[in-house]
């Protein structure tokens, strides 16, 4: 609307006494503008709109969802929903489990790729290429190739169905792409900053923990941010590591929710909600350290 | 890997001639350099830990097993290649071929699908829009909550009164009921896939636009150049190293899909209706736990990974054709 007024006198109000001309030939330029936030308010639409949906389905009777027409907002917020999935299932184990394993995985994760990954940036050895090149590739092996013997080793020490399996791979290293990410961030840090402290007599564990480390708060916070992210929606793991109902994943525990409430949408659109509240609040805050992140992680060069 | 900024290089070949540490003169030598070779190995033992425990030894037991028979107790058997006959077998065969079918099916549309909507949401994004965050949430949210989550609502929007079919409707189009028709249950895993995958790639393309160098921009501008010769000759080469990434990690997950396909079966992992939505992944999963033939898991997963590794090295191979990192040097 704004737009559209505008083109009648002139582009920008500085340029009143311009050349007549701008006025009719800045009106295909607005009419392209204003097509193109048609077409990305549409879109955009459509992609939130399950989302939306969903939200709005938590707080419905069953009778109000299987209404025909969008309905995107509820006659009345029904919160019994919410009471009804957490009494159907063991959802507070399920999120306290998802909870558990998510917080301890990025931790673990997020420190040992960091300790490494100063390892690999700032320290000289013979061999160094070697084991970075061997970390490189493990990136591209998808777990499926090792899902099967890492299940036999873990049901034979006895961790299925403990989280052990979830977060005790992630302390090793912390997985190749974060380690080759913190490294990245290392490199960029001045090395006379280490050269000195060496001068000044102190140990290589202290350059790292007190002057390194604070440093990479910024990369440590993408770091853990996306692997929390990930930890959260695993699936292939949690099924195959934790089988029993009482010790599994939100997304384990839901997806076999599915099948036994398929006809009561409400219990389950309230439940999957309540799963998504985590992920969505740690979108809101760390959503600027992810376009970072992208940014960081140097794909754009 | 790096150029002497120590700036992403993971993508490209070209690789500088001389490392900067390399030169045999320039290392610190002797007690100095012996004492850091130690440190070095000292941070780096949790990555040898987890290489050793939770890469190479799965990795050469799984080769191991695939010659194997193993059903999770005792010990395993060697029996040769029997559990890659199995794969052929008048059992067995018809069931993998199938869930191979399905699973390219998927990977041929999804990929495609993603990286174009993706590119088309990144070039719209890129043009000075206001509001750009509120737009960029909107089409990353999906890829941020795309776990069973999410895929629980798809089931009720996909289903036979779902939003789908009452939109299909006012276009006077009888939509089937997606996931419990043979013939459209890909298609559902399809649309579910496009839509928690676009964001994720959008985003990688945007970040990518934007630290275009300005002046190629305007000088293509300048010279001539339209909107659609500047995409295909400028943007689109400036873009291809994104493109590459976004390729490499799409086949990776489109050859690996899973999660969709067993949250959406009637039965969790049946793969129905009919063996439709049964993919590679869910069949070796199904081997395993289900019928705990750990050997013959193995052998599938194998040629699995095999067909994985095959073209991501495919890909890095062709690269140096037409992934272009000029600008950056």
């Amino acid at each position: 609307m704004g737009a559209g007024t505008r083109t009648a006198h002139s582009p920008r109000p500085g340029a009143r006494h311009g050349l007549r001309a701008s006025g009719w030939r800045a009106s295909p330029r607005v009419a392209r503008r204003i097509a193109l936030y048609a077409v990305l308010i549409g879109l955009s639409f459509l992609f939130a709109l399950p989302f939306l949906w969903q939200f709005s389905a938590a707080f419905k009777t069953n009778a109000e969802i299987i209404q025909p027409g969008l309905n995107l907002i509820p006659d009345s917020l029904r919160l019994e929903n919410f009471n009804e999935a957490l009494n159907a299932v063991p959802f507070d184990l399920w999120f306290y489990n998802s909870l558990f394993i998510a917080v301890l995985g990025t931790i673990g994760a997020t420190l040992s790729s960091a300790f490494c990954a100063y390892g690999f940036a700032v320290l000289r050895a013979r061999g160094s290429s070697l084991c970075f090149g061997l970390a490189l590739i493990t990136i591209f092996i998808p777990f499926e190739a090792l899902l099967i013997p890492e299940f036999i080793l873990f049901s034979r020490l006895g961790w299925l169905n403990s989280p052990l399996p979830l977060i005790l791979p992630w302390c090793f290293g912390g997985g190749a792409f974060n380690i080759f990410l913190m490294r990245q961030f290392f490199k960029g840090l001045p090395r006379d900053l280490v050269d000195a402290a060496r001068l000044d007599g102190a140990s290589e564990f202290r350059i790292f923990w007190q002057i390194m480390l604070p440093l990479t708060v910024p990369a440590l916070t993408v770091v853990a941010v996306f692997h929390f992210i990930y930890l959260w929606n695993d699936f292939l793991r949690p099924l195959v590591y934790l089988q029993d109902l009482n010790s599994t994943t939100l997304p384990v525990g839901l997806s076999g929710f599915v099948s036994r409430f398929s006809r009561d949408w409400s219990t389950l659109m309230a439940g999957s909600v309540m799963a998504l509240l985590p992920i969505i609040a740690l979108f809101a805050v760390a959503q600027r350290f992810i376009v970072r992140g992208i940014n960081l992680s140097g794909i754009k060069r | 890997m790096t150029d002497g900024q120590g700036r992403l290089r993971l993508l490209s070949r070209r690789r500088p001639r001389s490392h900067p540490q390399k030169p045999s003169g320039k290392r610190p030598s002797g007690k100095l350099a012996r004492r850091e070779a130690r440190w070095f190995y000292l941070f780096i033992t949790p990555w040898i830990i987890g290489f050793a425990a939770f890469a190479a030894w799965p990795i050469l037991a799984s080769f191991g097993l695939a010659f194997s028979d193993y059903d999770l107790s005792g010990w395993p058997n060697f029996i040769g290649f029997d559990n890659f006959d199995k794969m052929t077998d008048p059992v067995q065969g018809p069931v993998l071929a199938k869930a191979i079918r399905n699973t390219l099916f998927i990977a041929l549309l999804v990929i495609p699908m993603q990286l174009v909507f993706g590119l088309a949401l990144a070039l719209l994004l890129s043009q000075r829009v206001r509001g750009m965050p509120v737009f960029r949430t909107a089409f990353y949210l999906p890829t941020v909550v795309s776990g069973v989550a999410s895929i629980v609502v798809w089931i009720w929007i996909l289903g036979s009164d779902g939003l789908l079919n009452q939109g299909l409707e006012l276009l006077g189009i009888d939509g089937p009921v997606w996931l419990r028709d043979p013939a459209t249950v890909k298609l559902g895993v399809v649309i579910v896939m496009i839509w928690g995958g676009t964001g994720g790639m959008m985003l990688i393309f945007l970040a990518g636009l934007q630290s275009l160098p300005a002046e190629l921009l305007d000088a293509s501008a300048v010279d001539g150049a339209g909107a659609v010769r500047r995409f295909w000759h400028v943007k689109l080469p400036l873009l291809t190293p994104q493109l590459f990434f976004n390729l490499v990690i799409g086949i990776a997950g489109g050859l690996g899909v899973f999660t969709e396909t067993y949250v959406i079966s009637t039965d969790p992992g049946s793969g129905s209706p009919a063996n439709e939505s049964l993919t590679l992944v869910m069949y070796i999963y199904r081997q395993l736990l289900q019928n705990l033939q750990a050997g013959y898991a193995s052998a599938v997963a194998w040629v699995f990974t095999a067909a994985v590794a095959a073209l991501t090295a495919i890909q890095f191979w062709t690269s140096r054709r037409w992934v272009h990192y000029e600008y950056e040097n």
